[in-house]
């Protein structure tokens, strides 16, 4: 095998680069909880990762659920996404994490 | 006739044309400037970018000035067939020096837009004229810097290749997972949407200093990406290497004492105390 195939083959498959970061959150609708995100699937995704953690972070403060008087807007099970959904581990404790759980 | 009674006796003749044309002329001086400036808040509220806006500012205020210049001309008696030689003569002069003189005369190393450091001092460039060019800095200042200043000093122009190598150095520990640590710098640049794969980002061990061993690593990304992508990897990497128990060495003396090092230092102490005494 030549040293420019493998380095392709290396390239493609060791690590997969992202190409971009969304917010994954639960919002309430009338029987439950319904999945959405933002930047929406049609906008294009947030390139930072630090970035995506910190609207996150705010996100799920301006959301939670013990705000008095806006329950209506609370959000749960919030978290970063990669650019295919998967969950992204929080890059300070190299963990998933979800901000305002629930179960 | 005496030239003053000529002049007189044109005065009375044509005197009138020759105010409505000058006031024609700065009518439209005055009409260009506030076009241009509602042209330019208007751009700018748009998101234009700093180079267009010049440029069509730029076409709007010489197509006033030229209206009113003809104009201005015709209420003098020019005819618009002559004037409409004059203005494509005007014109193709133009273009042919343009096109012969232009390799001769060096343009600004920069145009509106452009990110330069420039006489130490770093902004973006928002206009360039004849005599000066203005930059606006980061924290807001705006700061105007004599063109013949500039030629004189370098120029570091951010923007005139559209990608950036951010470079970084971290010092770890000696007693530290120097592969563990190359692994993860290489991962998080790999992964990192903004990192761009050619040229291909590196990891290598710089050096062995006193206090710790360096690794360093090159990362391209573009330009406007470059400052929030190198703060990132920073954060990042402190971080994932406080996980992973790598430490970001800092700099420290190692005192080693032995027992007789002690012992004769005691002795010799003992010794300078007796001979003081007495």
């Amino acid at each position: 095998m030549k040293l420019k195939e493998a380095a392709n083959i290396i390239k493609s498959g060791w690590v997969r680069k992202r190409k971009g970061f969304r917010i994954r959150f639960e919002k309430r609708v009338e029987g439950g909880w319904e999945e959405d995100f933002f930047p929406d699937k049609k906008e294009p995704p947030i390139k930072s990762e630090v970035a995506a953690w910190e609207y996150a972070r705010r996100f799920a403060l301006s959301t939670r659920l013990e705000r008095p008087g806006e329950e209506s807007r609370a959000t749960v099970n919030i978290f970063v996404v990669d650019d295919l959904g998967c969950a992204v581990p929080f890059y300070g404790t190299n963990a998933l994490k979800v901000l305002n759980p629930k179960a | 006739m005496p030239k003053i009674q000529q002049l007189n006796t044109w005065l009375m003749e044509h005197g009138q044309d020759l105010n409505l044309a000058l006031i024609i002329f700065l009518g439209a001086a005055i009409v260009s400037g506030l076009v241009v400036r509602l042209a330019q808040n208007r751009l700018r509220a748009a998101k234009v970018s700093e180079q267009k806006v010049a440029l069509i500012t730029r076409t709007i205020y010489v197509v006033f000035i030229l209206v009113g210049l003809l104009v201005a001309l015709h209420v003098l008696g020019l005819q618009w067939v002559a004037i409409r030689r004059i203005l494509f003569s005007v014109i193709l002069i133009g273009c042919i020096a343009i096109l012969v003189l232009r390799r001769y005369i060096p343009p600004m190393p920069f145009k509106a837009g452009d990110m330069v450091e420039v006489a130490g001092l770093l902004g973006i460039v928002e206009s360039v004229s004849v005599v000066n060019t203005r930059l606006k800095a980061f924290d807001g200042r705006t700061m105007f810097i004599p063109n013949s200043v500039i030629m004189k000093d370098k120029i570091i122009n951010y923007h005139f290749t559209p990608n950036r190598r951010i470079d970084l150095t971290f010092g770890l520990g000696y007693k530290d997972d120097l592969l563990r640590a190359k692994a993860i710098m290489a991962e998080m640049l790999a992964e990192d949407p903004r990192i761009l794969e050619e040229p291909a980002p590196r990891v290598f061990v710089m050096g062995l200093s006193e206090n710790s061993v360096n690794i360093r690593m090159w990362a391209w990304s573009k330009n406007s990406d470059y400052f929030r992508t190198r703060c990132d990897l920073i954060e990042k990497m402190k971080l994932r290497f406080d996980c992973e128990g790598i430490t970001i060495a800092y700099p420290q003396l190692d005192v080693h004492l032995s027992a007789d090092a002690a012992r004769e230092a005691s002795l010799s102490k003992g010794e300078d105390n007796s001979a003081s005494n007495s």
